[in-house]
């Protein structure tokens, strides 16, 4: 794509975006009222702001009982126009609350970043400091900043304000800081000598200055306020110069008189709170779409006669869209498979191609805003996209069990590993506290821990990766579900642990009788594990067929690309398939076509046209290709050269 | 921890020795001199000295320093030049009742930001969602000084059903806690509400409620014992404002509070009185922050001492 | 008595020689206000006490009841040592706990009338001999008797060697016990306000004076109408004193509260927490008129408010014409009326309108901008200026922030170049009266207690502390007013001073300030006078 076509999608994107998001759009309108208010007050203002007139004193505004048109909103105890006054008000208070914002927040972020990432001596000295100045009570500060020189600038003031609120953002910042540094990315990352700056702004910066503009917009408003209370406390502007703070101290004096005259100033800054609130909102979501990450509300799906199997589970045409505001993406497409009892199936694909969705779909837990919107996922003749929210409940962790990739996170980091077992084990089995303690220790020997004892009375984080995932296992197989997904459980590991993890999970899987279905990048890790194999992309069924068959005979183009990549290096930091060229299709604008066509070597004309659908190649044997209906033979050959 | 504990009161110990510091020279930079201000204005330098040498503002700087700091490790906070009684004993007699407004009006802001921004995060994006962040917009637009005394109007002068000034029995509390709550609600709300989504969207949550986690279960031990983290730093900065900035509400409810024992002080320059509220402001602070920590530590197993 | 020609001399004989050592302060004169009773009393429950059989007595009353909480603006910052501070709100309190020999609780302060003292006469130039009343009791219980008068007398007056504030206003008096119930005082010098003195000197118990400076300061013990209970700092509360020699008060009740804010105060009151509060902002009038159980009382205070002229410090040095271009491009009548309000008045002269001697000046310096502008070309700024800081007060002043920015406006439009500060009382005291601070015109009030000598002598004898004025011609003018006996001398040569003074503006008179109070309509007898002094005796509660 060349720059202008980038240029033009996204200000498609931002279009889009905006017309989806109503509030966004009228907290822009209503900022960019304030602000032309204050741009154009010269022009708009009916009067001189600090025109006084003595014999007009203290008039209500028109609306009220003798107020006038010539004086919109009343006068103020000088005669002077309120609305005028208003007018020029929001220049000198955008201007100083801005101000201050940026001075408080640009000196706490810097702090806040450098504390946090490099400790030591400077945190501790920044630090102190940073407690003395919160110790120390605002007045007196205010007092010593603009109580000694006669004139009061606007940038005394913006001093004072900044001032005061640095350390504020600069210990948001520094938590924030030092919880990423420990990520494992940002670990690995240094781990593997990337530069202190180029990890600040690479992986530290993007995940901490979210809070920044939550906390700004906190104290735009917050600033006007206390503007005011200087005002209130002979320390404000120098006069006559009018701001909202002065509007609002002069107003509180005349409150039994004129008790509109502070709520002019108090709706203005209310006005420009919430119109930055809403923008600021809009932007999390628009620039940032790991915010939207959380909890969904489950929607079953209408009830309806599902159709009978003697599998444990058996999926069938499963649909799941994500409803974002710039579109719909639909993650998982018409899949449908089936798995026996005892049996093994491993999921194949690239990050993207929907593997993890349909996981979640299963168990249903979709990250918000996702949703099953057609199918079935029959499972022990129950149709989980439609049965009731607390059958699943009662479902999840006893029937089914799910396993994550990262055991780390996982793992609630402020419980002991005691704790979260024997509170799953309590749930589904019915134990006192004393039989679910033996139980878990049971649970943690089951998956091959030396010491349970230690294990249960520890923190997730004073356990090994490997340790963790175990515990994961033990926490999802201790009630002996009958089916579990485990999504890439080993991805974050070493080989050696790899293995043994592996080994442990197929013998307790053979001993408890255990459906998996096995999800993971890796096809080689699905070559003496998996009882049935299914390559995934673009949230489509490529190839599902028997173990051996599909390792030794693929028919897809992309089944085959994945058997040829895993011999070849990965790139370090991503599970990205070097060996096929190209990237996935964007997801918000799939073609009418193959999904895979753009990136394969033997796509024809009907590829970008026609979605081939699944055909039979073997027994339990399918893929998804054109070429396969039309010359097998090349395919076969291409596979094989 | 015993390494810790020293440790941290010695920090404790330098922030309160750096505040009173700072203190003591920002009193003496501000113009006003008080011995000119306990004398009647055009009263002749002559006098104005001798009353400089009566509360000691003529010796050196140094020396009142040394005076001031010397007197601190016996409790002694020097004698108010207003009436001449000594601080300790006048502000011992008003921190109990700005502590006392400002424990209950933290309690229920808290209470009440829990409540709010708990309901928010769960429906984000909902109507509940966004009435809350409304209100959370109009407290943060409403100035303390006049909601407290509007607040007085109706429940107290036109429907009476609240006294208007004064400390006096659990009804005296309801305006001023809800004047200062409204205050601190915003910030409170936002907070809980963001760290809640946070938690929401973390792996373990999900985990949870994989292993089949009752949701009740879920949202008050997994997702609030990490939300809460955010909270708890979040109380204890506020204590600094609920200490240092209750002025206004402790001036429109008349509360014998140590914000308007400060203030006045300020006027006066009543350097000992300044000194004094300061320094057990920054007290109170930094024990408040360092209760908030040992709390941090006992809700975060990966914070030890 | 002795003619009031004689007494006129010797008090204004002995004016000037105690004026000119030192000067009186602002509060001072406050409180001497009483005594020389230039009443603008607008109020209509001060009942009219004065005579010669003088005191206000209580008559058929039953016992005390009722309590009367009373939140004053001032807060209470002195001690209880009637002589040793000078504070305005500390004397209005001592009004209702300890007695004076003699009483000028009335508007008319040329005739003081019998309090503990029952009759008087000047033996001599300095002499005087005073009979006491009998049976007069202290809170403590002891009885007064001449040793009391005398013991008093000697500390106020600076006789002893006691260091006390109230010397100042005084010349050393020494007292001599002729029996139980006469004291005969002997003047250091003549001291011809000597009577008037008397009115606002607190009599305390010998036995109290010779324990010495500390427990007088701690606690009041006082023969008044209500003795102290609790004492806290913001919060005095006071009972009826059963014993009280004129009958015991009808309020059993009365307690003192600090509440700075004038909001705070209204509120208490409007919600019935309060029956009277001080210092009612005009802003606040309106409020308090649609209800039905509320009472206002506004009088015109001894006060005026001015805009100082530092004349020691540029631009204002020696300019006469600068300082006359500032009074004729204020708009005195519309600040007046329009900003301050209640019961204030523009000032007509450079004395309090109600003051002695005081006369409306001419011409009125009425808003004249073409006419200032002209003074300004004629005193060196033509094309516009001097440029200049005005200086103003919170919290002081009622709307003084408002008034200052409206004189700003004013000054502004005939091309002069202020730059408004306002700021607390702390630093402008600091920048008006410390040496090399910068400013040079002030926004604050003055107020005295009605004589002319003592404001004139105050402020504008030189070395005077207020203007930093050395004019030569008005130091003789002031000290010839001084020395003048016959009221008509006094009369003219004020009207000299004053005409003087209205044409070489040291400083620019604005007006008298507003003194409102406001209490329920179940109390009555409240006395409100324009020194601000509220007597709660005999006052009270249905």
């Amino acid at each position: 794509m060349s720059a202008p076509d980038a240029r033009a999608s996204a200000g498609r994107r931002l279009t889009v975006f905006l017309l989806a998001r109503k509030s966004t759009l009228a907290g822009l309108a209503l900022f960019a009222v304030v602000t032309l208010a204050a741009a154009f007050a010269p022009v708009l203002s009916p009067y001189d702001p600090l025109e006084q007139d003595l014999n007009r004193v203290l008039l209500p505004p028109a609306w009220a009982d003798g107020g006038s048109a010539a004086h919109p909103l009343g006068t103020d105890p000088l005669g002077r126009d309120l609305a005028s006054r208003m007018l020029w008000g929001a220049r000198l208070s955008l201007l100083i609350s801005v101000a201050s914002v940026l001075l408080g927040g640009g000196l706490g972020f810097i702090v806040g970043i450098v504390t946090g990432y490099f400790g030591g001596w400077l945190d501790a000295v920044l630090m102190r400091i940073g407690d003395v100045q919160l110790a120390f009570p605002f007045v007196l500060l205010a007092i010593a900043v603009l109580g000694v020189s006669p004139e009061r600038t606007p940038a005394q003031l913006i001093g004072v304000l900044g001032l005061t609120t640095w350390i504020v953002y600069a210990r948001v910042v520094r938590s924030r800081v030092l919880s990423e540094r420990e990520k494992d990315y940002v670990r690995a990352a240094r781990a593997l000598g990337a530069s202190s700056a180029r990890v600040l702004l690479r992986y530290v910066l993007p995940n901490v200055w979210q809070v920044a503009p939550v906390i700004g917009m906190l104290y735009l408003g917050f600033f006007v306020i206390v503007e005011s209370l200087l005002s209130f406390l002979a320390l404000g502007l120098t006069p006559p110069t009018p701001s909202w703070g002065s509007i609002l101290a002069d107003g509180r004096q005349f409150m039994m008189v004129t008790p509109w005259m502070p709520i002019f100033p108090g709706l203005a800054i209310l006005l420009t709170v919430l119109s930055i609130n809403l923008v600021a909102d809009g932007m999390a979501d628009y620039f940032d779409p790991k915010l939207m990450k959380g909890y969904a509300p489950r929607h079953p799906l209408p009830p309806r006669m599902a159709i009978a199997s003697d599998k444990v589970l058996a999926v069938r045409d499963l649909t799941t869209v994500f409803r974002l505001g710039a579109g719909v993406l639909t993650a998982v497409n018409r899949v449908s498979f089936e798995l026996g009892s005892g049996q093994v199936l491993g999921i194949v694909g690239e990050s993207g191609s929907g593997k993890s969705v349909l996981a979640l779909s299963i168990i249903q837990l979709l990250d918000a805003p996702g949703a099953v919107t057609e199918g079935e996922i029959v499972f022990l003749g129950k149709d989980l996209a439609r049965v009731s929210n607390a059958e699943m409940t009662g479902l999840r962790g006893r029937r089914i069990g799910m396993i994550f990739q990262n055991a780390g996170s996982s793992l609630n980091p402020v419980l002991t590993v005691g704790y979260q077992l024997v509170e799953t084990l309590r749930q589904h089995l019915r134990l006192n506290s004393e039989a679910a303690r033996t139980k878990a220790r049971e649970a943690l020997e089951m998956v091959g821990i030396g010491d349970p004892d230690r294990v249960l009375r520890a923190y997730p984080f004073q356990l090994s990766g490997g340790m963790q995932q175990r515990v994961m296992i033990a926490l999802a197989m201790s009630v002996q579900p009958a089916l579990l997904i485990a999504d890439e459980p080993t991805t974050a590991l070493d080989v050696t642990t790899q293995a043994q993890l592996l080994e442990r999970l197929d013998e307790l899987r053979r001993e408890l009788g255990t459906s998996v279905i096995f999800i993971t990048h890796d096809i080689a890790l699905l070559a003496d594990f998996a009882d049935v194999v299914m390559v995934m992309y673009a949230g489509q069924v490529c190839e599902i067929g028997p173990r051996g068959r599909v390792i030794r005979e693929p028919r897809h183009p992309y089944t085959q690309g994945l058997l040829n990549s895993v011999s070849r290096v990965r790139a370090p930091g991503t599970n990205r398939l070097s060996a096929i060229p190209g990237d996935p299709p964007d997801p918000m604008h799939p073609s009418t076509g193959c999904p895979f066509a753009p990136r394969c070597a033997y796509a024809m004309a009907v590829c970008r046209e026609v979605n081939p659908a699944r055909t039979g190649v073997g027994p339990g044997h399918e893929a998804a290709c054109h070429l396969l209906t039309s010359t097998p033979e090349a395919v076969a050959g291409g596979g094989t050269s | 921890m015993t390494a810790h504990l020293a440790r941290r009161t010695a920090q404790m110990l330098l922030v309160v020795y750096g505040v009173v510091t700072l203190t003591f020279i920002t009193v003496r930079l501000v113009p006003g001199d008080p011995a000119r201000l306990m004398e009647p204005p055009g009263t002749p330098e002559t006098i104005i000295q001798l009353v400089r040498q009566q509360i000691g503002t003529d010796k050196p700087l140094h020396v009142q320093y040394g005076d001031f700091l010397a007197g601190l490790p016996r409790g002694d906070l020097g004698k108010s030049f207003r009436g001449g009684r000594p601080v300790g004993e006048l502000i011992a007699a008003y921190l109990p009742n700005t502590l006392l407004l400002g424990i209950v009006a933290m309690a229920v802001a808290t209470a009440l930001a829990s409540i709010i921004g708990i309901g928010a995060a769960l429906r984000r994006n909902s109507v509940v969602d966004r009435a809350a962040l409304f209100l959370v917009a109009v407290a943060q637009s409403t100035p303390n000084f006049w909601l407290g005394v509007m607040l007085v109007l109706v429940f107290a002068v036109q429907l009476r059903w609240l006294p208007a000034i004064d400390m006096s029995g659990p009804e005296s509390f309801v305006l001023p806690v809800a004047t200062l709550a409204v205050t601190l609600l915003p910030l409170l709300v936002r907070t809980v509400r963001q760290s809640f989504i946070d938690a929401l969207g973390d792996d373990h949550v999900r985990a949870a409620r994989a292993r089949g986690i009752p949701e009740h279960r879920v949202l008050l031990i997994h997702v609030l014992k990490v939300a809460s983290l955010p909270l708890v730093t979040l109380v204890g900065l506020q204590a600094g404002f609920v200490l240092g900035g209750s002025v206004v509400v402790e001036s429109i409810f008349n509360w014998p509070g140590i914000g308007t024992l400060a203030l006045k002080a300020i006027q006066d320059r009543d350097f000992p009185m300044i000194q004094g509220t300061v320094l057990v402001i920054a007290i109170v602070f930094t024990l408040v922050n360092f209760v908030v920590d040992l709390v941090y530590a006992a809700l975060d197993p990966r914070i030890r001492y | 008595m002795d003619s009031q020609h004689e007494r006129d001399e010797q008090i204004l004989e002995i004016l000037t020689h105690k004026l000119r050592t030192g000067g009186l302060s602002r509060r001072q004169f406050i409180q001497a206000a009483a005594l020389f009773g230039v009443g603008g009393a607008l109020a209509a429950c001060v009942p009219p006490t004065a005579g010669q059989t003088g005191a206000p007595a209580v008559t058929g009353a039953g016992a005390p009841t009722g309590t009367v909480r009373f939140l004053v603006a001032e807060s209470f910052w002195a001690n209880w040592h009637p002589f040793l501070h000078t504070a305005q709100i500390q004397n209005r309190i001592q009004r209702q706990i300890f007695d004076r020999l003699v009483e000028a609780e009335t508007a008319d302060f040329s005739k003081p009338a019998p309090m503990l003292a029952t009759s008087w006469r000047q033996l001599d130039a300095l002499t005087w001999e005073l009979k006491l009343k009998e049976g007069v009791k202290f809170h403590g219980g002891q009885e007064f008797t001449a040793e009391d008068a005398k013991a008093t007398v000697e500390l106020a007056s600076g006789a002893t060697d006691v260091k006390v504030n109230t010397a100042a206003r005084w010349v050393p008096t020494t007292g001599e016990v002729v029996d139980k119930l006469t004291v005969r005082f002997k003047t250091k010098e003549p001291f011809g306000p000597f009577l008037l003195q008397l009115t606002v000197t607190d009599v305390v118990s010998a036995a109290d004076v010779n324990k010495g400076v500390e427990p007088m300061k701690a606690a009041p013990n006082g023969t008044g109408p209500f003795r102290v209970v609790t004492d806290e700092k913001d919060r005095k509360v006071m009972e009826a004193f059963s014993g009280y020699w004129r009958g015991a008060p009808r309020i059993k009740t009365l307690t003192w509260e600090f509440i700075q804010d004038s909001q705070t105060r209204l509120s208490a009151l409007l919600a019935g927490q309060a029956q009277v509060i001080d210092r009612v902002p005009p802003e606040h009038f309106q409020a308090l008129k649609g209800s039905p159980n509320l009472v206002l009382t506004s009088v015109t205070g001894l006060e005026n408010v001015n805009l100082w002229i530092r004349q020691d410090r540029p631009p204002f040095d020696g300019n006469p014409k600068l300082r006359q271009a500032l009074a004729w491009s204020i708009d005195r009548e519309a600040l007046t009326k329009n900003l301050v309000g209640g019961a204030s008045e523009t000032a007509l002269s450079h004395l309090p309108n109600r003051a002695l001697f005081a006369a409306p000046q001419s011409p009125k310096y009425t808003l004249d901008p073409e006419r200032a502008k002209k003074l300004l070309a004629e005193a060196g700024f033509a094309s516009g200026g001097p440029e200049f800081i005005l200086w103003g007060t919170t919290g002081f002043l009622p709307r003084a922030k408002d008034v200052t920015e409206a004189i700003a406006d004013n000054l502004k439009k005939v091309g002069m170049k202020p730059t408004v500060t306002i700021t607390d009382v702390a630093a402008i005291i600091d920048a008006l009266f410390s040496k090399d601070k910068p400013g040079s015109v002030f926004h604050l009030s003055w107020s005295g207690n009605g004589d002319p000598h003592v404001s004139l002598a105050t402020l504008y004898r030189s070395p005077g502390a207020w203007t930093g004025a050395h004019d030569s011609k008005l130091d003789d003018l002031i000290d010839s007013g001084a020395r003048a006996t016959k009221d008509a001398d006094r009369v003219a040569v004020y009207k000299e001073v004053q005409a003087y003074l209205w044409e070489n503006m040291p400083h620019v008179p604005l007006y008298n300030s507003d003194f409102t109070i406001a209490h329920v309509k179940a109390l009555s007898g409240l006395r409100v006078l324009p020194n601000f002094n509220t007597y709660f005796y005999p006052a009270a509660l249905a």
